[in-house]
């Protein structure tokens, strides 16, 4: 977490999904669809934000408006000074390499064909890093998501799904970027694996000061994971703030629902009578 | 897990191996002699990560193996019967009435291309032996079970008009049409959001109070399996590596497998900053072919050269409560 000035900072945001074409005649027009409705927050440096809600809430549109992977319709997304919003082209790619996204699915967003050692090079020379060629560019990525360099020879198809989430991370990590957007990055993996993927992030995170945006429908993901939490419902924020307090505390009604539908399993022990001693809950 | 087959058990597994290969003669085993059973009007839970097995097992219960996919050995009883032994026109017979099945991803498990009405009529006239107009009834009440608001409506409607949440209901109610006696759910809420997920859940377990179906329910998460079940069978490499009583398992893990897994479940409390949640070391599975032993071995703090030679049988540590590990997990 940092004082100082914010390394991004998104004010106003909006997306509509207008209704277009064919409706029935006689019928009413469809209304559109506000996915993002005026989303403002600020992302420090070597900060980690966690945006949760459930399907639908617009978390997801929220962190691809941020990256321009698609067009907002109001608002502006300042990095660096600059408005993404207002670049196109190669100025728009350049900014890019300081905002990296990896996505939920780690089985399609990797070349089943290509090796993870060109995977990671071809993430590198896209954005015109130097030595991305090297092999040495590649063992210190791999290093940096704990795998060995020996990975560099395998294909996506010899890895697990957390192994190839980490490639996915090595590749966003290439361009060294100030900032990661992680879209349910580890909602695919197993319980045990998304332990291993969080700290990760927070061991990136330590090392490198990369500031993170995190969106999971998971609020247990989240926990041990985030400085602060947004809650999204709606295209809304309906909460935010510290995470500790947020879940200690939720104050909207919807992150309280969130919380009690969460499978605790002391929780859930207790709850049929078995004297759990309260370990993990609370 | 005792040989011989009981009378209040309504599923009883045994020494089931199943293995991958283009002939079965040349099959490499997958899942190792594993032996399980549920008693009527019971919720098992089988837990274990992606690869453990869980889900080759349930197929094999249902004889839907996937291509490549043999049974080498062992004995799946049901309410008297080898379904192993079964030929093929029993087993569909069998498949439609007796064990209703609920896969993960309700968005492929339906046919897009046809109205929810006209595939739960398809259902249930396999399972039931019905009128077209019977069928529609019986379909509509089946929605109004599941809580699907306006079941005649939805009837008209095509899977992508509905939630995943609704079509992992309609699902249910196509699994539960002919009242069988034994559901598998195989991780039927993976999928969905958490406050669909405890819907659904809540269903499942209005399921099994009020018609007294015994369930299986799959999963990688502890927190549905302590939310659910009654028993409770942890999965490794093909093995089934502890069971018992799901406070018991949960509560007083043995296994060493199973105190890493209930470790490194995510919850609530938020941690100092620079703490990191436990998690497993070592190879994932799948990566490395299993040799003999202990599956978990190359990944457990406590392994000892002992472990090459573990036989996997299941040791009582309490009643009913067994695990893999000699040691103790100690």
């Amino acid at each position: 977490m940092s004082d100082n000035s914010p390394v991004l900072s998104v004010s106003g945001l909006t997306k509509i999904y207008r209704h277009r074409g064919f409706h029935l005649p006689g019928r009413p027009r469809p209304a559109d669809l506000v996915a993002v409705n005026d989303v403002s927050f600020d992302l420090g440096e070597g900060e980690i934000i966690g945006i949760a809600g459930e399907s639908g809430s617009g978390k997801s549109t929220t962190v691809k408006c941020v990256a321009r992977l698609i067009e907002a319709d109001a608002g502006e997304v300042v990095l660096g000074g600059v408005n993404l919003m207002s670049l196109r082209g190669s100025a728009l790619r350049a900014a890019r390499k300081s905002l990296q996204v990896v996505f939920q699915d780690p089985y399609s967003s990797l070349n089943p064909r290509l090796q993870i050692g060109a995977a990671i090079t071809e993430a590198g020379v896209a954005h015109g890093i130097e030595g991305a060629r090297d092999p040495r560019f590649v063992a210190e990525l791999l290093d940096k998501v704990r795998l060995p360099a020996s990975y560099a020879a395998r294909l996506p198809r010899d890895l697990s799904g957390g192994q190839r989430q980490r490639v996915a991370i090595a590749r966003a990590l290439a361009p060294n970027p100030q900032i990661v957007i992680a879209d349910e990055a580890v909602s695919a993996l197993d319980v045990s694996v998304q332990t291993e993927i969080v700290n990760l992030f927070l061991d990136l995170r330590d090392l490198t000061g990369v500031s993170v945006i995190f969106v999971s429908h998971q609020l247990p993901v989240l926990s041990a994971l985030a400085d602060r939490l947004l809650v999204m419902k709606s295209g809304r924020i309906v909460e935010s703030g510290d995470t500790q307090k947020v879940l200690r505390a939720p104050e909207h009604e919807y992150t309280r629902a969130l919380l009690a539908a969460y499978p605790d399993p002391d929780r859930a022990l207790s709850r049929r009578g078995f004297r759990t001693g309260g370990a993990g809950d609370e | 897990m005792s040989e011989h087959v009981r009378d209040d058990e309504l599923l009883q597994i045994s020494d089931l191996r199943i293995g991958f290969g283009a002939k079965p003669g040349e099959a490499s085993p997958i899942v190792h002699g594993l032996s399980l059973s549920i008693g009527r009007g019971r919720i098992l839970g089988l837990v274990g990560e992606s690869g453990s097995g869980k889900s080759l097992t349930c197929r094999a219960v249902m004889r839907l193996l996937p291509d490549g996919g043999h049974v080498l050995s062992g004995s799946v009883i049901f309410d008297g019967r080898d379904i192993l032994a079964m030929s093929k026109s029993e087993v569909l017979a069998f498949r439609s009435s007796e064990i209703g099945m609920v896969f993960q991803d309700p968005f492929s498990s339906l046919n897009p291309t046809r109205r929810i009405g006209s595939q739960m009529i398809e259902a249930i006239r396999n399972a039931l032996n019905l009128s077209k107009e019977d069928a529609e009834r019986r379909a509509v009440s089946l929605l109004e079970e599941v809580e699907l608001p306006n079941p005649a409506a939805k009837l008209r409607m095509y899977p992508h008009e509905l939630s995943g949440g609704m079509r992992q209901r309609v699902m249910l109610a196509i699994a539960m049409a002919a009242r069988p006696s034994l559901l598998i759910a195989d991780e039927p809420t993976t999928a969905l959001d958490t406050t669909t997920q405890a819907q659904i859940l809540e269903l499942l377990r209005r399921i099994r109070d009020v018609d007294g179906t015994s369930i299986l329910l799959v999963s990688h998460d502890f927190g549905v399996i302590a939310e659910m079940c009654d028993d409770v069978a942890v999965m490794y490499g093909g093995f089934i590596v502890e069971s018992g009583p799901v406070e018991e398992v949960y509560l007083r893990p043995k296994h060493p497998y199973t105190k890493a897994l209930i470790a490194s479940v995510p919850t609530l409390a938020v941690p100092e900053r620079g703490y990191r949640r436990p998690t497993i070391p070592g190879p994932p599975l799948g990566t490395t072919p299993y040799a003999s032993g202990c599956p978990f071995a190359p990944r457990c703090a406590l392994a000892r050269p002992e472990c090459e030679d573990v036989s996997m049988t299941l040791l009582p540590v309490a009643s009913a409560h067994t695990s893999a590990c000699p040691f103790g997990g100690e």
